[in-house]
């Protein structure tokens, strides 16, 4: 088999999974789009927001967040809390309201930092690359032996 | 996941151990390529904010980049760029960088949140939970010089022969 059908049999299942993936993921996930898509029947079901990012203020008892899914309304107290902080929050959905009850809420203070090292250590890898591999004869060769 | 400086200080560390610095770049580069897959959902994400009409499931189509089957394919690929006498080499080195990078992302805590270890076969996910999503941060103004140092000073005379030859 030749490289070019092997890459492209590598792209295709990687485009089969990444579709599966999402399909799963907007799917099955039971979050707040499922709940609002049907109060009634998810009244209590507790919910999670991992690493979540505070989009708005709306009061000292409520504020919103987001990810994928944009401003799910939270209610519980914001103080402290800034608009961009990232947050983990765990609550139950109350249909009769339409907010996610927070019951643990964690302030990720040093997520920038984490985001800041994140930046360095891609433009590290982009330049880091000429120095680590070379491309000869169409091909990358590791400078250091393979 | 933990910081990029982070992985690639671990897999430096990881191979200390070898004499000559042969095949470590391609370790790291397999330990950092989860991390670099997953920067367009992590755009895709930031930028819906603003754009809701970007499609919400470009946001989610890179997730396999970051689960060991996607790790095993997309070193694959990756492989496939080397030469020839390398390619094998670099494919291992590939996959088990890219197997660190999970081993160490599940030492994390999302709140019961973890990794889909087993997708696309499963949907159970899982973590140790043993440390915080930011844990390793402050450990890199640490952990970074003294990589750079122990692998200068393991490498040196190794790296600076197979430069000239």
């Amino acid at each position: 088999m030749s490289r070019g059908f092997q890459g492209a049999v590598v792209l295709l299942l990687l485009a089969m999974l990444g579709g599966y993936y999402a399909k799963l993921a907007m799917d099955l996930e039971i979050g707040w789009r499922q709940c609002s898509s049907d109060p009634a029947r998810w009244d209590g079901q507790e919910l999670v927001f991992p690493l979540w990012v505070v989009t708005g203020i709306d009061g000292p008892d409520r504020y919103r967040i987001s990810k994928v899914v944009k401003d799910v309304p939270v209610a519980g107290p914001s103080e402290g809390l800034e608009q961009g902080d990232t947050v983990s929050v765990i609550g139950h959905f109350r249909a009769e309201r339409m907010v996610v009850e927070q019951s643990v809420i964690e302030v990720h203070h040093l997520r920038p930092y984490k985001e800041a090292i994140g930046v360095a250590g891609l433009l590290a890898a982009i330049f880091g690359l000429p120095w680590l591999f070379r491309w000869r004869g169409g091909r990358i060769e590791e400078r250091f032996g393979g | 996941m933990a910081d990029l400086i982070t992985h690639g200080c671990v897999a430096v560390l990881f191979r200390l151990g070898q004499q000559s610095p042969g095949g470590v770049a391609s370790f790291v580069a397999g330990t950092c390529l989860p991390d670099l897959s997953r920067v367009p959902a992590m755009l895709f994400t930031r930028l819906r904010y603003d754009a809701p009409w970007i499609p919400e499931w470009l946001c989610y189509v890179w997730g396999p980049l970051h689960v060991p089957v996607g790790v095993l394919l997309q070193s694959y690929g990756v492989a496939l760029l080397f030469r020839d006498e390398q390619r094998r080499a670099a494919f291992l080195n590939l996959v088990l960088g890219g197997f660190l990078h999970l081993a160490v992302d599940v030492l994390q805590f999302h709140f019961g949140q973890g990794y889909l270890l087993l997708f696309p076969f499963s949907t159970w996910d899982w973590e140790l939970g043993w440390i915080g999503s930011e844990a390793t941060v402050p450990l890199v103004p640490v952990l970074l010089p003294l990589t750079s140092w122990l692998a200068w000073r393991r490498w040196r005379s190794s790296a600076g022969t197979t430069r000239e030859a």
